[in-house]
């Protein structure tokens, strides 16, 4: 008995941590051997799917007008739409309301903005607040071009394009369609520190061969 | 010694005054430490989230929670006698909470993260409470029964702010619902009433109990009850009218972070007054008698923390057959990737940051007990 009043709390602690445990050991089988990964099942239909009892459903139900809350709908909406966009109008809501927890969010609206072709101004305020909160971000910046007409692999170009700016680094380039059914080469860029100037950045892959996407409105 | 000879017997109505004001450290520092600085952290905090970027909760971490911590090694192995009473504690503690954290880390991290959040919450409430229980102490105030209705009152004020702040809520709830314990929003409701309803009937029955305790002739000290409005001022505030964890964070670690390092340099101030318990170098005993092994042990750890301070990476450790990369996946619930080479050490590093706070809190959970007669000599 003396041991057991001695590390009373300790037992507590280690009897909830074995039963709480033991449940999640048991329900999302991290050591399973099908391949299925059920932590991540329980992550999409918990926030990106709408199957009823829903953590985005709850929460926006409780909280309508909390940032955490706006944010998920906004995962969820552009899930159910298969449309990243459809998102859009509620990361801008939630960003809004000037929280800065969620680097996610910083990093939705960045790439909102960025799909949508605004202001550039527009797009590097934002990238300037996701820089000054999180200077150590190892989270990439995606910049959108319409295609690559240079010579080589773009990514071997996109990299020594930007070898002289200091803290950026090429990390992949992608080519794939967009909503609009376009051809775009995506560039994503590892920034190191708090600062981060992306109109600079964007002239030098221009000159480098990336080609600057049509206007907002053009449709091939 | 029971908490019962802590107080006066009972003097009957009319032979003791009514209040009885009784200080932690003194006037002047208990305005400024215990009553004023909620205040001024919940002013800091709500300017942190105009002014300071989120990174600046980090840095409260950094130059608050962490130097916190510290106190509690600074007294649990730095004064002898602490060390010769808890000496078992001292050594297993670690050991168990380590192992637990590690493995939990790789086998179940939300049950982990909960605990942890729970146990972070249960260490604060004591703390406050501990710190009501000195006023006491101090002023003899009070009545038998008044440490267990305090705890009551702070479990229920606490736990009340935990189960309906939006804050918290969108916290635990995330976490259940990720072990797929998927509570409707109609039981959230339900359970936040039930809390509401505890809370306000539990207010009054606190209120019943501090008049009958008062005509019985226990006095109040009134400045413990300016303590508990103060910290409660700043927890309600933060929790409800921010949706950030940046202003509950900074503002809960600066009153949570300097009260705890204020307390601790007092006690031991004041047990280093009495000339039979030393503070205690005992590592610095070892090393100037030539203890090899311990110089050995120290010179070790001194290079593990070098290595995980200077980001560099942990493969050096294994002489090239040991490649801490390749075995271990990313536990996004910590927001921890997966192990591509230097990053290694990230899952080194969270053990160790979870172990220290978890160690803190289990250490306090026995080194402060207001009615053991030793702790009583430094209050």
């Amino acid at each position: 008995m003396g041991i057991l009043n001695r590390y009373r709390i300790l037992f507590y602690a280690l009897g909830m941590v074995v039963l709480l445990g033991a449940w999640e050991v048991i329900t999302l089988q991290p050591f399973n051997t099908d391949g299925k990964d059920y932590a991540w099942e329980l992550e999409l239909r918990n926030t990106f799917q709408d199957p009823g009892v829903t953590l985005s459903r709850s929460l926006l139900e409780l909280y309508p007008d909390n940032a955490d809350a706006i944010f998920l709908q906004g995962l969820r909406q552009s899930h159910s739409q298969n449309d990243f966009l459809t998102g859009c109008q509620y990361y801008r809501k939630a960003y809004q309301t000037g929280v800065t927890h969620n680097e996610d969010l910083f990093h939705y609206m960045i790439d909102c903005l960025e799909r949508e072709q605004a202001a550039p101004e527009v797009h590097q305020q934002v990238v300037t607040a996701w820089r000054r909160n999180y200077p150590h971000s190892l989270r990439p910046l995606k910049l959108r071009f319409a295609d690559f007409r240079g010579i080589g692999d773009p990514m071997m170009v996109a990299a020594g394009a930007l070898e002289t700016s200091p803290g950026l680094q090429v990390i992949s380039t992608d080519r794939r369609t967009d909503a609009r059914g376009l051809i775009v080469q995506d560039v994503y860029i590892r920034v190191s520190g708090p600062v981060l100037e992306v109109a600079p950045a964007r002239q030098l892959l221009l000159e480098a061969g990336f080609e600057r996407r049509p206007p907002p409105g053009y449709s091939p | 010694m029971s908490s019962e000879s802590l107080h006066p017997p009972d003097l009957g109505a009319g032979q003791a005054s009514l209040f009885q004001i009784g200080y932690i450290l003194n006037r002047r520092g208990d305005w400024i430490w215990f009553l004023g600085l909620p205040l001024v952290a919940l002013a800091t905090a709500l300017g942190s989230q105009r002014w300071l970027p989120y990174v600046a909760l980090a840095s409260v971490n950094l130059w608050i929670t962490i130097p916190h911590h510290f106190s509690t090694w600074f007294r649990t192995y730095g004064i002898r006698e602490d060390w010769q009473r808890f000496k078992q504690r001292l050594i297993i503690g670690p050991l168990v909470i380590f192992a637990v954290v590690f493995t939990g880390l790789q086998v179940a991290p939300i049950t982990l993260l909960l605990v942890v959040m729970l146990w972070d919450s249960q260490h604060s409430i004591m703390q406050q409470h501990g710190f009501g229980r000195i006023y006491d102490f101090k002023a003899s105030s009070g009545s038998p029964r008044t440490p267990r209705f305090d705890l009551a009152l702070h479990w229920i004020l606490y736990g009340n702010m935990f189960l309906n702040a939006p804050l918290f809520v969108t916290m635990w709830l995330r976490e259940l619902y990720r072990l797929n314990l998927l509570i409707p929003v109609g039981a959230v409701r339900f359970i936040q009433l039930v809390s509401w309803t505890v809370t306000v009937a539990y207010l009054a029955v606190y209120l019943v109990h501090v008049v009958v305790s008062m005509r019985r002739g226990h006095p109040v000290n009134p400045i413990k009850y300016l303590f508990f409005a103060a910290s409660y001022f700043l927890w309600y505030t933060a929790a409800w009218h921010t949706a950030s964890i940046m202003v509950f964070g900074i503002a809960h670690r600066l009153m949570h972070g300097l009260q705890y390092n204020v307390m601790v340099l007092h006690y031991v101030k004041r047990k280093t007054e009495d000339t039979t318990t030393r503070s205690r170098f005992w590592l610095l005993r070892q090393l100037r008698a030539g203890n090899l092994l311990v110089f050995a042990i120290v010179g070790l750890l001194y290079a593990f923390c070098f290595q995980l301070i200077t980001l560099a990476p942990l493969d050096e450790f294994g002489f090239g057959f040991f490649h801490f990369a390749d075995h271990y996946q990313a536990i996004p619930e910590h927001g921890i990737e997966a192990m591509p080479g230097w990053l290694g050490y990230h899952m080194f590093a969270e053990a160790l940051l979870s172990t220290v706070a978890v160690v803190h809190y289990y250490f306090d959970s026995f080194i402060w007990k207001v009615r053991d007669r030793q702790v009583q000599e430094g209050l």
